[in-house]
């Protein structure tokens, strides 16, 4: 199975970095050739570029909210001691809104955000489902809005005009259609049984995943789809039903403590002995390894959309060593998923900022800004984060969990990478998620 | 359906059942007899959930003995918890039994927030579990019911909720402050003028009432995971559970807990898709047919 996906990986990488390269010359085209009105900025402005960002500071989700905070103080910091953006405009979080407030707070907000004109950008965002009602508002007020976190591949796909917004996270087509991938190349597997939140992202990466099974013409069958609600508590009635039916392969989406709370009662449940194989892809990695610590069960997958597992390339990649040596001293535990969202979305900004003002000469205006991330690429741990105009576009990436690691946590980390090229994971260009999902090709064919 | 997983089903919906006893009894017992309508009561499971799993993980280097483990739980963080809330009583709950019952719901939904909080600035977001080796539920392993094996440790948790149930009645209809109890559900006013100390029966019963669910919290833990999403989840499911029993009851308590149970364990087990629907369904039923709830109209132990 490596073998195989080392080989395709590696013809599509090239591919790849070859694309991106025209995308970034073309993007500066655009910045100089049009006109976007308005006013113009003269030089670099003296004050801080100001950020209110927004994610969950409670709720059930809240934990990723803190990953995503940690990580974004310590890049700001980072940022900031080298004189700031392009060395010379710190930034400054002005503010946070606290995502359980719901859309229609949040609306509110950004409206009143944008008429006032303090703030220069508004990042960050959890939830799909918040994202989708905030990010047209966002830009309906023509403000500037640097989605970081939510998955739902409908964002770009229900609002294709929007010209404010940009997301650095991969969809969930990337984990979704990454499970196909890894699905593909398994033995023996001919019965699943899924179970994802109750909600869009759940229902998302479900028809994703049996779309797409179908499509490339596995000879499986998902005998049972389940949804629990978002942040249950005693999934023991879900385990011992599914273990009951003795399932080849379990696929999930569930994530945060939810994923936590489901792996530890269905340790306790026998389910990892009654189900050969396991894939769970909702933005799983070290937060879920340190929760559940020894009893994590060996044969499941963990992963999802991008490499952010932090010994993952940790010792090929030099920027990422940084960053989790960094966010572990600082805050004595490994970046989860929040944290590797957030920092992506500071790389689009820095890249974003830097390729305008070489364009421009001066600082951009919002809407200038925006563009100039679009069609960017950047480093990441799993090697170029490219976006396709405004959308990220990342790679899958799983592994199994193991002791066998060199980083200084005593809970098990992620071994035996897999890694399926972003091409593999996600429409091309201007194609409809679930229009691809639905003729997806077999990886091999 | 197989015997076996019939018997599977049962014990989850049994074990379900105690969790939703031991964060429900208590708000049942203070609106009963103390006539306060605390929301904020589930809120001490989400608090006893995180007490016992940092205490857990933190008696790791002392000793890692079942019998500690469990003594800890079921005798260590209740009493705890019942001294501290003795002193809420005192405080912040004092001026709230005098107001009515929608202030009292907003002032103690203004508790939550606060709980909430706390557990955020001193655990943070993060999922916290117990570690492998003072984990009891773990050490325990799992015995043998009727051909199938389930884990030993939720035995246990069902055993203390019966036992727990089975204590309270005794204490209503044997010991003095269970009868001076039930006179005050009757009638307070009337229990003042005979010359009982009010005050103190008060925090008697809403200390072992808080207690009561912080114990649940703390059985809770090693079988899941501490997030703060637990406090607010238990709060609505004990709202359900007294709307369904009927508000002031303990047998109304106990049969909505194990309805509720049941009903939801085989629901997921055989439509999974109707999860959501299942308790609520219930709830609204009762609503329809029997706005008081089943025994709303009963005493306190009729």
């Amino acid at each position: 199975m490596n073998e195989r996906n080392t080989r395709i990986s590696r013809r599509h990488f090239l591919k790849g970095s070859a694309a991106v390269t025209t995308l970034g010359s073309l993007a500066g085209c655009a910045l100089l050739q049009e006109d976007f009105g308005g006013e113009e900025i003269d030089g670099i402005p003296d004050e801080p570029f100001r950020i209110v960002q927004v994610l969950f500071e409670s709720g059930p989700p809240a934990f990723y909210g803190e990953e995503a905070m940690n990580a974004s103080d310590m890049l700001v910091d980072q940022i900031n001691e080298d004189g700031g953006l392009i060395g010379e405009r710190e930034i400054e979080v002005v503010d946070r809104l606290d995502e359980d407030a719901g859309p229609d707070s949040l609306i509110s907000d950004v409206q009143a955000m944008a008429q006032e004109g303090e703030v220069d950008m508004l990042m960050g965002i959890i939830s799909s489902a918040h994202s989708l009602a905030v990010a047209p508002a966002a830009d309906d007020q023509q403000f500037p809005f640097l989605v970081t976190m939510p998955g739902t591949y409908q964002l770009f796909e229900e609002n294709p005009d929007m010209e404010y917004v940009v997301r650095t996270a991969g969809t969930n087509a990337a984990g979704a259609v990454g499970a196909v991938r890894m699905v593909e190349q398994m033995d023996d597997i001919e019965t699943v049984v899924t179970v994802d939140p109750d909600y869009a992202w759940g229902h998302d990466h479900q028809e994703m995943f049996e779309a797409g099974l179908e499509a490339v013409g596995v000879d499986v069958e998902i005998i049972e789809s389940r949804y629990p609600e978002l942040g249950e508590t005693d999934y023991s009635a879900h385990v011992s039903a599914i273990a009951d039916q003795e399932p080849d392969l379990l696929f999930s989406s569930l994530w945060g403590g939810d994923i936590a709370t489901f792996v530890s009662q269905g340790v306790d449940g026998g389910l990892f002995e009654a189900v050969d194989e396991s894939l769970l892809i909702g933005d799983t990695g070290a937060p879920l390894l340190n929760s559940l610590g020894d009893a994590m069960p060996e044969n499941v997958w963990l992963g999802g959309r991008g490499g952010y597992q932090p010994n993952y390339r940790y010792d090929e990649d030099e920027s990422h060593r940084e960053f989790v040596d960094e966010y572990y001293e600082r805050y004595d535990q490994l970046p989860g998923w929040g944290a590797y969202h957030e920092w992506m979305g500071f790389q689009a900004l820095q890249e974003g900022v830097e390729s305008a003002v070489s364009i421009i000469g001066d600082w951009p205006t919002g809407e200038q800004l925006m563009a100039a991330m679009n069609n960017i690429a950047f480093e990441a741990p799993h090697g170029q984060h490219t976006m396709y105009g405004p959308q990220a576009v990342a790679p899958a990436v799983f592994g199994r969990p193991t002791d066998d690691h060199d980083l200084p946590v005593d809970h098990p980390l992620l071994g035996e990478f897999e890694f399926i090229e972003a091409t593999e994971v996600n429409p091309p260009q201007d194609v409809l998620t679930m229009d691809w999902v639905d003729e997806l090709e077999p990886v091999t064919g | 359906m197989p015997i076996e997983s019939l018997t599977v089903n049962a014990f989850n919906g049994l074990y379900f059942a105690a969790l939703l006893f031991f964060a429900s009894v208590g708000l049942t017992l203070v609106f009963g007899i103390l006539n306060l309508l605390n929301m904020a009561h589930a809120a001490f499971y989400g608090l006893g959930a995180y007490v016992a799993v940092w205490t857990l993980n933190n008696m790791g280097d002392v000793t890692t003995s079942t019998v500690a483990l469990l003594t800890v739980l079921v005798l260590v963080i209740p009493l705890v918890v019942f001294v501290l809330s003795a002193a809420l009583d005192k405080t912040v709950f004092a001026p709230l039994y005098e107001i009515e019952h929608v202030y009292q719901l907003l002032a103690t939904f203004g508790v939550i927030l606060m709980i909430d909080d706390i557990i955020k600035f001193i655990w943070g977001a993060s999922p916290i579990t117990v570690d492998g080796a003072t984990d009891p539920s773990r050490q325990l392993g799992t015995l043998d019911l009727l051909g199938v094996s389930v884990s030993a440790y939720r035995s246990f948790v069902i055993v203390i909720a019966i036992a727990c149930a089975v204590g309270l009645y005794l204490m209503f209809v044997k010991t003095k402050l269970g009868k001076i109890s039930q006179a005050m559900s009757e009638d307070y006013e009337m229990v003042q003028m005979l010359g009982i100390n009010v005050n103190r029966v008060r925090v008697l019963i809403f200390s072992i009432s808080v207690a009561i669910a912080a114990l649940g919290g703390a059985l809770f833990v090693p079988f899941a995971t501490a997030t703060p999403a637990v406090t607010l989840e238990y709060v609505l499911l004990s709202f359900a559970v007294i709307v369904i029993g009927g508000l002031g009851s303990l047998k109304g308590v106990i049969v909505a807990a194990l309805v509720i149970g049941m009903v939801r364990s085989f629901g997921i087990a055989y439509f999974p898709a109707l999860e959501l629907a299942i308790v609520f369904g219930l709830m609204a039923l009762v609503i329809i047919f029997k706005p008081e709830g089943l025994f709303g109209d009963e005493g306190v132990v009729e």
